[in-house]
């Protein structure tokens, strides 16, 4: 058992909040994702889930018990750090060794631990070798290894991905997907890419200040952000943001701009200052009743499909996501819409999300 | 023609470096010379480069047990007592401050012990000349009845060489990354095992950078050993001090042979440094 609970937990480190009063329910064996910018406070929640921070206030609960008080080795963690924190003056056999020696293991189970750990990550070839001489994908796995050896319930991972090049970042985040099914332990993975984070992930916990601000499942997080934070963190090119104003209709809502005059049926309530957020592959080329024209600015083929900038009349150019098919050509004059069904609308002043 | 000024250049450099290397050796290289020569050669016109029948009497005469004499006036120094009194004076006094010292690093690189401005303060202590804190030491070891002792002497040379410690010792802890220490934590491992096992290995080579360091500063310290002893403790540079005073400062041979005596284990441990230092600053392979 191995779920883990995060009651009201705080941080304060002099005059900052780095983390600030978070709630959360991790149950048993699931992958769950911290993202958010740096600086958001993620490090620190998995520093005190780890027992190496002590919180300022709140309590930390794995299964049963509150471990709030509790030393970092009694946990029954494994963690993963974002520099990797392999030993230099270990050869990579002492490096996954050591946590067994700790826990006085005999010395013909080390060696059967470490070999048969090894081989799971792939490393069996090189437990002569010292961490300085491992390219940055080997010394990943080892300290994986490292971790795997004592079997723990709990993995922290703090941005482990981070070092390597992209290639390798988008072959390791399956296999420690693989890893996640075979072991089916409770993972707490933190990274500030939210393409990992939607690509890894069970469930997303996305913070911003010290504050969560969604808990849910990458494509809730992504098509249903509850605020326009979390709406600009996710997808690249980022959601288009238009400043405008919200009228009430007697079957919706209008959302006006000097350019732009979108219907939105079914919406209900509110008026005011408002910010509409439409994401790029929801932008299409379309002639109708609620389309408006546009001058293509620059084209960004990216091979699978291409990004139009859009220049409507509005202070920023909009970015459209369409099929490498359509053929277009900077200056051409076009009509675009968007998927009203896909639009979101956010608070102009607070930025949370209003008239669903 | 530019050519040729770019291989001038390094030649010009080259020889100037040599120039002056000969005039910072020149000194060391007739002291050396002269520890073994026979009285009639000390002062020749024209010098002698080398002895002509290489002796080892002045060694003999300076190294051979007793204390120190007068005889018909001129005085006879003996140095077995005198290496002996810096040996245990700047190697006791050098391995205390180092452990002090490098605790105290430590706890302040980790948990900021004593406060943000902690090393600076102790660091100011050292911009005090030694001369400024001679004459009340004096005072107080009067009182304490710490004059003419080692224990003296070697309390005054832990406090002064603590700063250069801590300094020294902050620098390697810091090279040390936290995570390593965490992720040991983590497996269980206790705070004095963390030490043994991830701090000492990897601050090894400072340790022993700054211990020699220290040392080489307490063999070769004169103001406040002339100062804090008398007769019971007497180091080597207050030894080779004392033919400034002799009445007859002609005896050049044993005079060298003490010099060369006392440069040596500098010189060796000078070079121990070099290779230290290289060891001790080659954390950048570390995964920051
Ligand atoms: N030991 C510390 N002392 C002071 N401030 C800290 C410390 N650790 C983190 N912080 C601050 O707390 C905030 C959150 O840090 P962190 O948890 O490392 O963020 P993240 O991992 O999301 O990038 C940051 O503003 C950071 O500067
Ligand atoms: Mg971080």
């Amino acid at each position: 058992m191995a779920s883990i609970r995060l009651e009201r937990l705080t941080k304060v480190f002099g005059a900052t909040r780095a983390v600030d009063g978070i709630d959360l329910a991790i149950p048993d064996g699931e992958f769950v994702v911290l993202v958010g910018p740096s600086g958001c406070g993620k490090t620190t929640t998995l520093n005190m889930i780890a027992g190496l921070e002590t919180p300022t206030s709140g309590d930390i609960w794995i299964g049963d018990a509150c471990v709030t008080d509790w030393e970092p080795g009694e946990r029954n963690l494994g963690m993963v750090f974002q520099s990797l924190a392999l030993f230099p003056h270990m050869t990579v056999f002492d490096n996954i060794a050591f946590p067994l020696r700790i826990k006085r293991v005999a010395p013909e189970e080390i060696a059967s631990w470490v070999r048969t750990v090894s081989d799971t990550v792939h490393v069996g070839h090189l437990l002569d070798k010292r961490p300085a001489t491992l390219s940055g994908g080997e010394a990943q796995r080892v300290a994986l290894a490292r971790t795997l050896v004592v079997q723990p319930s709990v993995f922290l991972m703090d941005e482990p991905l981070s070092s390597l090049d992209a290639k390798l970042r988008v072959e390791m985040r399956t296999e420690l997907k693989r890893l996640h099914a075979a072991l089916r332990s409770t993972f707490v993975y933190v990274t500030h890419d939210q393409a990992e984070a939607m690509t890894m992930a069970d469930r997303i916990v996305v913070m911003h200040q010290g504050q969560i601000q969604q808990v849910g499942r990458p494509l809730e997080v992504y098509g249903d952000p509850v605020n326009r934070f979390v709406a600009g963190f996710f997808g690249v090119p980022a959601m288009n943001f238009i400043e405008g104003e919200l009228r009430p209709e007697p079957d919706g809502a209008r959302f006006v701009t000097q350019s732009l005059r979108v219907t939105l049926p079914g919406r209900g309530g509110g008026s005011g200052p408002a910010v509409l957020g439409v994401r790029p592959e929801h932008v299409r080329f379309a002639d109708g009743r609620e389309s408006w024209p546009a001058t293509v600015s620059l084209i960004e083929p990216l091979g699978d499909e291409t990004l139009l900038f859009l220049d409507y009349g509005g202070p920023s150019s909009l970015v459209a996501k369409v099929d490498v098919e359509e053929k277009v050509a900077v200056g051409d004059r076009r009509s675009f819409t968007f998927r009203p069904d896909r639009v979101v609308l956010f608070d102009g002043t607070t930025g949370g999300r209003i008239c669903r | 023609m530019r050519r040729g000024r770019r291989k001038l250049f390094p030649l010009v450099r080259h020889a100037l470096l040599l120039a002056w290397t000969a005039v910072t050796l020149f000194p060391i290289y007739w002291m050396v010379m002269t520890s073994f020569k026979h009285a009639g050669e000390w002062v020749t016109w024209p010098p002698r480069w080398f002895p002509h029948e290489p002796t080892l009497v002045n060694y003999v005469k300076v190294l051979t047990p007793g204390t120190s004499t007068f005889e018909l006036g001129r005085q006879t120094l003996k140095i077995l007592k005198p290496i002996g009194d810096s040996l245990v004076v700047s190697g006791i006094g050098s391995l205390l401050a180092v452990v002090l010292g490098s605790a105290l690093a430590y706890s302040w690189a980790r948990f900021g012990t004593g406060g943000r401005n902690y090393p600076y303060n102790i660091l100011s202590i050292r911009m005090v000349p030694p001369i400024v804190i001679a004459v009340p030491f004096v005072v107080y070891f009067v009182t304490l009845r710490l004059l003419d002792t080692y224990t003296g002497l070697i309390l005054v040379y832990v406090a002064t060489c603590l700063p250069y410690v801590i300094w020294m010792m902050l620098a390697f802890v810091e090279e040390v990354p936290v995570e390593l220490e965490r992720a040991a934590r983590l497996m269980g491992v206790s705070r004095l095992r963390v030490l043994r096992s991830v701090v000492l290995p990897l601050t090894a080579s400072g340790l022993v950078v700054t211990f020699l360091f220290v040392f080489i500063l307490n063999w070769s310290e004169l103001l406040l050993a002339i100062t804090l002893t008398n007769t019971e403790v007497s180091t080597l540079p207050i030894t080779l001090n004392k033919f400034q005073s002799a009445n007859e400062g002609r005896d050049y041979g044993p005079q060298a042979a003490i010099g060369t005596l006392a440069t040596l284990p500098v010189v060796v441990m000078g070079f121990l440094i070099q290779k230290h230092l290289l060891r001790g600053f080659s954390f950048g392979l570390l995964r920051k």
